[in-house]
């Protein structure tokens, strides 16, 4: 069981991947913002962040180069959400220090799969 | 001696005030309504919403179970859910994907929506041009094709897009036939819809490089371009050299420099000359940065002090792409008679790249 | 009824009597006119309104925002002193939702460091450059800055100080993409905004040359990290009335005009262009204080002057409420923003004049224009002189007291219910407030227009005619911060919603 943060503006996304994570046994919280996720990396203990890039307020992008840039939350997993459009937010992506990503759309499968396969990356 | 029209001011006076009265009472009448029912629509779905969750997420055995369970809700909470089953058929891929377009059927959406494709009202037509489009419905294809035609704008864009979504490469004569004539549909809206459409749409792409609308030619020279079609390399180097519409050669030039195939080299070269217009020769420059072939180099560096100043930055740019060779020759261009353009292209080019900056992608569209 | 005491008049006295009972019989005939014109306008926008909402579900602005062939924007974005919000508004600007576009931020001389603040916070390296020059520009660019670190597709330019205009010609020159988004520094924009206001260009790329969209008044909102993320009426009076003056003129105003295929300005806050058009007509125009009214009407006459007919091109209103500018919170600064505005519709007006009833231009030149010159830059002329006349006409006694104070209830109610009518279809078509307590400013700011703020603003606007005609020196208000509080940071006018 890992505590995983989703960051999307989008509440279907946001419900679907809460309810997909909280059935693979793990403790979702879901914000809307750039911003309450920040807040919420502050106040909760978290092993994975979830963030949409496009978000409203500050972006997926922002979040992660804060959270790389705070010795806290430096080594936090983070897999961004992108547009399948936007080929570009990949590369600024990992830029940011990303560990993954996911592209929309996606199948609720792969995305549970990701997050397994990096919460045991981290942990090996 | 005017006359006052105490009477009919008054009057007037009175009817203003009702109509102020009512207008604040539709205001009022409208909020209420909308608020009520969107309560009502949350209160009603909440239930299902998370039921659906549950069979887009589910394991395979249990999936045919939830299916049933949502098939089966009444007709007041499916027509609540419904807004968010389609909204889904955007957002997931997958096995999810296919439980909601299979929901879809079950519930007798497709039928319905195929009905609707003949119905009076356009809001009606496009909403399920829409929606057979998100389901991938393959039988709505002639439908649709027809609605290419369709007297509603909006509606025929929504049908040249639910085509692209569903794939079928029957409707690509029928796309690039619906960019000309009385009813149209926008190049941008066929472009994308005839990419979408596989490999197997390629020989009626094809057929298009040989209409006597331009537009029509453009369209498919950018498709080729676009799809990879590096088969049809041939076709589209004779576009460039022979096509008298200067946005086909364009489009050619950028078709070409997405391929990049050697056989676009000289016909890009050629297409450089003084005597060209200058969209196509700052496109044709790009091109061959995309080509990457050092046989560009000498062309391009000659094009540094051009005295449009597009054509020269997107040849500096294109330098950079060609490797080694093209850098040194930008370099070379840089060193040189300080003060002169060419020098100052070579300069601005380099200066970018050393930041890593990405302002190599020069795009210019001409009227599509 | 007759008019009273008309017998007791002779001669000279009575010519006088005769002539203020003429002249107030037009003022009222004008009042009425106005607000008819107003009338017709919303409900053609009305007509617009309900078609777009209908086929709001399948406008595919999903698609567009996933396709590769959406055309690419070139954002460009004049700055002078803005250090404090420069960043903010870059950083929300990079992350609107559009496939391809650049953000062009030129910096016309500040003396603030708004170009450190740029550099720090995007880690800018100033870079050689050459410019293009399409169009004229007065102060050269003096140096070209490139974020550093990656792919982030911001360039800001830095210039000697110029003006608007002049910041926005060397935007349109550095520019790469074929389309041009104006918008200023201080306005926020949704997410979606760009998609809305590239949606014509998409849809009927033969035609549409340009494409403006509503601006909303920030006062009031909830603004979380450069979104508009709940709108509000504000609370107090004068943003009220704003918002309602907004509704009428500005959002449904031009959504009729747009319907009528004559629209004349598109807000210098948030408009879209196609570059090579702009460039054809030579840029903004920097001694024009209206330089984004300016260049729509230019557009026009180039346009029909090249021998398009109606129907040839399009400059289009996209109605869906999308970018927010704070209005004027204090008399003092809304004073001055009416007066430059009008000084600009007065240029304007004089510099196209023959434009105006002739039949070359189509419907621009035989409805807008001389629509625009009735019952927008005579209002304030006819306002003061009613103000003047009908007291005097009722000292003299040329006019019955119970008669104008009953035809001036039913004038303001009139005015009323033109106002009711655009919140009504507001609330119809988008209903972006959401409190009870909106609806309820948006009354009050109603009832208030008619007493005192119209008066208010006409003497105003009757100044910045005098200063067009005058050609009293410019004031880059525009690119002048004035030193207000944080709460009235509004510049004087420079943004015509």
């Amino acid at each position: 069981m890992a505590r995983v943060l989703i960051a999307d503006d989008d509440a279907d996304i946001r419900d679907l991947v809460a309810f997909k994570l909280n059935q693979g046994g793990h403790q979702v919280t879901a914000v809307e913002d750039g911003v309450a996720a920040l807040r919420a990396v502050r106040e909760q203990p978290l092993d994975l962040v979830l963030l949409d890039i496009r978000m409203p307020g500050l972006s997926g992008l922002d979040v992660c180069r804060r959270l790389r840039s705070c010795d806290e939350t430096a080594s936090l997993p983070v897999i961004l959400i992108t547009a399948r459009s936007q080929e570009g937010d990949v590369e600024l992506g990992f830029a940011a220090g990303a560990d993954d990503y996911i592209v929309k759309p996606f199948s609720p499968r792969e995305l549970s799969s990701r997050v397994t396969a990096l919460l045991t990356r981290v942990e090996r | 001696m005017i006359p006052l029209p105490v009477g009919l001011v008054t009057g007037a006076l009175l009817d203003l005030l009702a109509a102020g009265l009512a207008l604040s009472l539709l205001i009022v009448g409208i909020r209420v309504v909308r608020t009520h029912r969107r309560r009502r629509h949350e209160r009603i779905a909440a239930p299902v919403r998370v039921l659906l969750l549950e069979l887009l997420c589910a394991p395979d055995d249990e999936q045919s179970e939830l299916l049933d369970r949502i098939a089966r809700i009444d007709r007041r909470t499916w027509v609540a859910l419904e807004p968010t089953v389609t909204s889904m058929l955007g957002k997931v891929t997958g096995r999810a994907r296919t439980a909601l377009v299979l929901l879809c059927e079950r519930r007798g959406s497709a039928a319905a929506a195929l009905a609707d494709l003949g119905s009076r009202t356009a809001p009606r037509r496009g909403r399920a041009a829409q929606l057979l489009g998100q389901l991938g419905h393959r039988p709505a294809v002639p439908a649709l094709c027809r609605l290419l035609g369709d007297r509603d704008r909006e509606v025929r864009l929504a049908a040249a897009r639910a085509l692209g979504r569903i794939g079928d490469p029957v409707a690509a004569p029928r796309l690039l036939r619906s960019l000309h004539g009385p009813r149209t549909v926008p190049p941008r809206v066929v472009t994308a819809a005839l990419t979408s459409l596989g490999p197997e749409a390629l020989p009626g792409v094809v057929a298009g490089l040989r209409d006597p609308s331009p537009l029509v030619r453009a369209v498919a020279v950018e498709v080729l371009g676009t799809t990879g079609a590096i088969a049809r390399t041939p076709e589209i180097v004779r576009a460039l050299r022979e096509d008298p519409d200067t946005e086909v050669r364009i489009r050619a030039a950028r078709a070409l420099g997405r391929l990049g195939m050697p056989e676009g080299l000289a016909p890009l070269v050629a297409a450089l000359g003084p005597d060209r217009p200058a969209a196509l020769r700052m496109v044709a420059a790009g091109a061959l940065g995309g080509l990457g072939a050092v046989a560009a180099t000498v062309p391009l560096t000659r094009l540094l002090g051009d005295v449009d100043a597009h054509v020269a930055g997107a040849a500096a740019r294109a330098l950079l792409r060609l490797g080694p060779q093209g850098e040194a020759a930008l370099r070379q261009a840089a060193d040189g008679r300080p003060g002169t353009r060419a020098a100052a292209q070579a300069r601005a080019a380099l200066a970018e790249r050393a930041v890593g900056g990405t302002r190599h992608d020069v795009l210019v569209e001409v009227t599509l | 009824m007759s008019v009273a005491g008309a017998q007791t008049w002779d001669g000279p006295l009575g010519a006088l009597h005769d002539v203020i009972t003429v002249c107030d019989a037009a003022v009222i005939l004008y009042f009425l006119a106005v607000n008819t014109g107003y009338l017709v306008l919303i409900l053609l926008a009305l007509a617009e309104l309900v078609r777009r909402t209908r086929r709001a579900p399948f406008a595919g602005h999903e698609d567009a925002a996933g396709s590769a062939f959406t055309p690419p924007i070139s954002v460009i974005m004049p700055a002078y002193n803005e250090a404090a919000g420069i960043t903010e508004a870059v950083r929300a600007m990079l992350l609107l939702h559009y496939p391809v576009f650049e953000v062009v931020v030129v910096d016309d001389g500040s003396t603030d460091g708004t170009l450190d603040a740029l550099t720090d916070a995007f880690d800018l390296a100033e870079v050689e450059h050459v410019v293009p020059e399409d169009v004229p520009v007065r102060g050269a660019v003096s140096s070209l800055h490139l974020p550093a670190g990656g792919p982030v597709p911001l360039v800001v330019a830095r210039k000697a100080n110029g003006g608007k205009a002049d910041a926005l010609n060397v935007g349109i020159n550095l520019a790469r993409y074929p389309l041009l988004c104006m918008v200023d520094a201080d306005s926020i924009l949704d997410s979606q905004a760009l998609l809305a206001v590239a949606k014509p260009f998409s849809d009927d790329p033969l035609r549409v040359v340009a494409s403006g969209g509503v601006v909303g008044i920030a006062n009031g909102c909830t603004v979380e990290a450069g979104r508009v993320v709940e709108a509000h009426v504000p609370t107090d009076l004068l943003g009220r009335t704003q918002v309602v003056e907004y509704l009428r003129g500005f959002f449904l105003g031009r959504t009729g005009w747009s319907k009528a295929g004559g629209l004349l300005i598109i807000a210098g806050a948030f408009g879209l262009f196609r570059r090579d058009v702009v460039v054809a007509v030579g840029g903004m125009d920097p001694d024009c204080v209206g330089e984004d009214a300016e260049l729509v009407v230019r557009l026009h006459r180039h346009l029909r002057a090249q021998g398009h007919r109606h129907g040839d091109y399009r400059i289009v209103f996209v109605t869906e409420p999308i970018s927010w500018s704070e209005a004027p919170s204090s008399l003092r600064v809304l004073g001055r923003q009416r007066r430059r505005w009008q000084r600009g519709l007065t240029e304007i007006l004089l510099k196209h004049r023959r434009m105006i009833g002739n039949p070359r231009y189509g419907r621009v030149g035989l409805m807008a224009l001389p629509f625009y010159l009735l019952f927008e830059l005579m209002a304030p002329l006819v306002e003061l002189a009613g103000l003047v006349l009908v007291p005097l006409g009722v000292l003299i006694g040329a006019v019955d007291t119970e008669f104008l104070w009953l035809f001036l209830l039913a004038a303001y109610a009139y005015a009323m219910v033109v106002s009711l009518v655009s919140v009504a279809v507001e609330e119809y078509a988008y209903h972006r407030f959401s409190r009870w307590r909106d609806v309820w400013g948006a009354f009050v700011g109603a009832a208030v227009e008619n007493v005192g703020y119209r008066q208010f603003t006409a003497w105003w606007r009757l100044r910045g005619m005098w200063d067009a005609l005058h050609r009293a020196p410019q004031v880059w208000g525009a690119m002048t911060r004035s030193g207000f509080g944080p709460r009235e940071r509004v510049r004087e006018g420079d943004r015509r919603p």
